[in-house]
């Protein structure tokens, strides 16, 4: 049986106005991604990544413009479906994970607050096993204490362990398909590590599918299964990683990212195996 | 918690000690002449000798540290002097007239809270229409506007004219009403903008976009997210609207005839009545400085980093 | 965007500036296009409504009510002028010193400067009005004292974010002396921002001014202010409200129109409120 499609994109337009033209910023994105897939979308700063991630879950800033396309999630079109539906598939159907953990949770609520406040939104009352839950996907994700986590304010904690909690929250809503913009761009090499095993662990023992966005080759060819490749708001390229790691016929974009992941870190290609976490 | 208030309180000590050498000072070297008022109230003649005896019972001619010791000392146990026109204790006379100024400087602070939030929270909910518009309008109309003219217009209207309010003194809640609006004005018009500008900050922050990824509602979103770090600078400012209204209660109590201690103390000026001043002074300021660490303590317990930041538990 | 382009661009300062130069023009050329002696009294006249010679009627003293105001006009905005002036040379003085040489100079400063700002602005006015005796020049003096703290505390922390830069620093290490780096680098940005920031508290200033001269504090009689006359009025507002009314209204147009572009050149400074224009 054909693995089930999780998420279909469908010639996605998205443009801005400034002044009195039209700037487009994402031309005609089409791509899919299976269950238990980890697909990577990989393109300099500004190509429209972010952004295609934001239109998945309908929470565009208000001065960009979905021109055309069609998403499809498990089936259901997205494209005018009531905002209550699109609300409740958010965080527990569809979950995102973002960079700069740190600004994004709210300083002035515990961690224990933030979990409740997702748990309760979708539903799911708070209760004496729900602490239990959180205790366990915390631990899940590889906190050691999670008893004393959940107490912590965000502040206390550091860029890498927010975005555990970040996973760990979808974790426990048990999403289809995470959405990850960017979770490595702003931490250490030791905690990128930890990531990236984490987000693997995620596919493997707990079904997920994951859109992985990079700007960084080395972090595709170490997690996904299949690649896209972005310049200036259009797909130049895609297929699976080993294709593209691949001699043969490229893009020239493609070909210069190659280029220069080679120079950096040699020439093969890094399969990271759950032994290295 | 607790150790960040003693810690506050503690810091405290210094600061008003520091305040007093200042008034101490200020009054020292103004145009201020003990003897000479001292001789006055006793009906004796101002000549040379007279003023030399008086100033060495008085005390004038010991070195200035010796001076401000003492006059420390009376104040800490509330003795700041007689009244050069009375003879009578200053503080009691104070005391009398202050919970007037409080009252009416209590309900200004009522009516900037409770109209500045509502207007404040939905001109940034409603930005760019025109609930927005019309609330940025009149708040910046307002702040423009002396509150010695306002009152009189408010007189002109609600007294003269319609007779609906008393245009002086104290009584029902009828009486405090335009002088309390008065007062509440500037600061209103002020914690408006305030409000506005805090929400909209809050509404396009990080922390709310990826509160609306979790999928949380967007009525809690506001009401939690938004509403409670929206708040934290405008509490603040609360420290601030307090010595707004404890200055601006003199002009309003003038106007509306309303006997409180700043009418008094205008009074004291024009006779000079250093006593009266300087007691006045360091009242108002006693009640600003206790004002702004209970707002300090109140911002502390609304967030959690500020509490962390100086030590205390989290 | 030049600052003049970006107050023109605004609706609102279509408005304000030109109110602004009505008022200048009244300060400046008071002597001359006052009809009457603002101080001229004349019992018989008084208490007038609006003719052809006392365009807005006379007070109680018979003195014509136009040109008191025009007069009025001379002294608000001279006296707001030297206190803005006086505030901006102390806090610059103040603020430099401090944020320059650092240490102990610095903490002394920075700890009087928190003493004045512990006392209620209008409140330590009057206290100083009150010991140093009544009268325009004590107000001017008051108010100053009461306002350089804040400002002083502003020049310091702008100084030492520039004093922070590099290009401070390459200019030490090129051995300019400390006076080249104050009146070069450090000065003009300063005085931008300084500049800035006192318009924008003409108006505050110009209602703690009238308010402290409404109180009789402020000038002697028989000098024309705006707050004065409201205060000489007062007892007559069952009979001739308009008294009232027209000096209270100058200083209502008169804070308005500085309070606008003021607020003008804030947004602007301000980039996230640029980028949502553009």
């Amino acid at each position: 049986m054909a693995p089930e499609q999780i998420l279909s994109v469908n010639k996605l337009s998205l443009s801005r106005q400034s002044g009195k033209t039209d700037i487009q910023l994402v031309h005609e994105v089409s791509f899919s991604i299976d269950q238990q897939e980890i697909v990577g979308l990989i393109g300099e700063s500004g190509c429209g990544k972010s952004l295609t991630c934001l239109s998945l879950i309908n929470l565009l800033p208000r001065i960009i413009r979905a021109d055309s396309g069609e998403i499809f999630f498990q089936g259901t079109p997205l494209n005018d479906i009531k905002s209550s539906m699109m609300r409740s598939l958010r965080g527990k159907s569809m979950a995102m994970i973002l960079q700069n953990p740190m600004s994004c949770f709210d300083s002035v609520f515990s961690i224990r607050y933030h979990f409740k406040e997702t748990l309760q939104s979708h539903g799911m009352g708070w209760s004496k096993n729900r602490c239990r839950h959180i205790c366990d996907a915390l631990a899940e994700v590889g906190f050691e204490n999670p008893k004393e986590i959940i107490d912590l304010y965000p502040f206390q904690m550091s860029g890498g362990m927010l975005q555990r909690v970040m996973i760990a929250l979808a974790l426990i809503m048990k999403v289809a398909l995470l959405i990850a913009d960017e979770p490595t761009t702003d931490l250490d090499l030791v905690s990128q590590n930890k990531i990236l095993c984490l987000l693997a662990k995620m596919r493997e023992q707990h079904g997920m599918s994951i859109l992985l966005v990079t700007h960084d080759l080395s972090v595709i060819a170490r997690l996904a299964d299949r690649a896209i490749i972005m310049q200036q708001g259009k797909i130049v390229d895609s297929g699976s990683v080993k294709a593209i790691f691949a001699q043969g016929q490229h893009h020239p974009y493609t070909k210069a990212l190659l280029n220069a992941h080679f120079n950096l870190y040699g020439s093969h290609l890094e399969r990271s195996e759950l032994e290295i976490c | 918690m607790l150790l960040f208030i003693l810690k506050r309180l503690l810091a405290l000590i210094p600061l008003l000690l520091a305040i007093s050498v200042l008034v101490f000072l200020i009054l020292h070297f103004g145009n201020n002449d003990p003897a000479m008022a001292y001789l006055r109230l006793s009906h004796i003649p101002p000549t040379d000798l007279a003023l030399e005896a008086a100033r060495e019972s008085l005390g004038l001619n010991r070195p200035l540290s010796v001076q401000y010791l003492d006059w420390l000392g009376k104040a800490v146990r509330l003795d700041f002097g007689m009244s050069y026109v009375t003879g009578k204790p200053v503080l009691e006379r104070l005391l009398y007239y202050l919970p007037n100024t409080l009252y009416l400087a209590g309900f200004s602070l009522m009516i900037t809270i409770f109209l500045s939030l509502p207007l404040g929270i939905i001109s940034a909910l409603r930005k760019d229409r025109w609930p927005d518009h019309l609330t940025r309008a009149m708040a910046f109309v307002g702040v423009s506007t002396p509150s010695f003219w306002l009152g009189f217009l408010l007189v002109f209207f609600f007294s003269v004219k319609l007779g609906w309010l008393p245009a002086l003194g104290k009584g029902g809640i009828t009486h405090v009403l335009m002088p309390a609006f008065t007062l509440s004005l500037m600061s209103m018009c002020i914690n408006t903008r305030l409000i506005r500008a805090s929400m909209l900050e809050q509404m396009n922050s990080r922390s709310v976009l990826y509160a609306r990824v979790r999928g949380i509602h967007e009525k809690r979103i506001v009401g939690s997210h938004i509403l409670k770090n929206a708040m934290i600078p405008v509490v603040t400012a609360i420290g601030m609207h307090i010595g707004e209204m404890l200055g601006g209660a003199v002009v309003v109590e003038i106007i509306f005839a309303w006997p409180g201690v700043g009418r008094y103390a205008v009074s004291a000026i024009y006779n000079r009545d250093f006593p009266v001043m300087q007691c006045f002074i360091l009242m108002m300021t006693l009640i600003f400085v206790f004002c702004n660490l209970g707002v300090d303590i109140l911002y502390a317990w609304l967030d959690p980093r500020i509490r962390y930041r100086e030590g205390g538990k989290a | 965007m030049t600052t003049f382009k970006a107050l023109m661009a605004r609706k609102m300062n279509w408005f304000a500036l030109p109110v602004i130069m009505v008022i200048l023009s009244m300060a400046v050329l008071a002597p001359w296009i006052a009809p009457h002696d603002p101080s001229q009294i004349n019992l018989e006249q008084k208490l007038t409504s609006p003719d052809s010679e006392h365009l807005l009627g006379t007070d109680h003293l018979g003195r014509d009510i136009l040109s008191r105001l025009i007069w009025g006009a001379r002294t608000s905005m001279g006296s707001v002028f030297v206190i803005v002036n006086l505030v901006m040379f102390f806090s610059l003085l103040v603020g430099c010193f401090s944020g320059y040489l650092g240490g102990w100079v610095d903490t002394l400063l920075m700890r009087i400067c928190e003493i004045f700002l512990t006392f209620p602005t209008f409140i330590l006015a009057m206290f100083l009005i009150g010991v140093l005796g009544m009268g325009m020049g004590n107000v001017i003096i008051a108010i100053v004292l009461t306002h350089w703290a804040w400002y002083a505390r502003i020049i310091r922390s702008l100084t030492l974010s520039i004093k922070s830069r590099e290009y401070i620093m390459a200019s030490q290490v090129a051995g300019s002396s400390h006076f080249t780096i104050f009146t070069r680098h450090l000065l003009p940005p300063i005085m931008a921002q300084l500049v800035i920031l006192a318009t924008l508290d003409i108006g505050h200033m110009m209602l703690h001014v009238s308010g402290l001269s409404f109180l009789g504090l402020g000038v002697k009689a028989p000098t024309a202010e705006w707050g004065v006359m409201i205060n000489d009025a007062r007892q007559y507002i069952w009979t001739q409200p308009e008294l009232i009314f027209y000096p209270g209204m100058m200083i209502f147009l008169a804070v308005l129109a500085f309070n606008i572009p003021g607020d003008t050149l804030r947004d602007s400074l301000d980039p996230v409120i640029r980028a949502e224009e553009t």
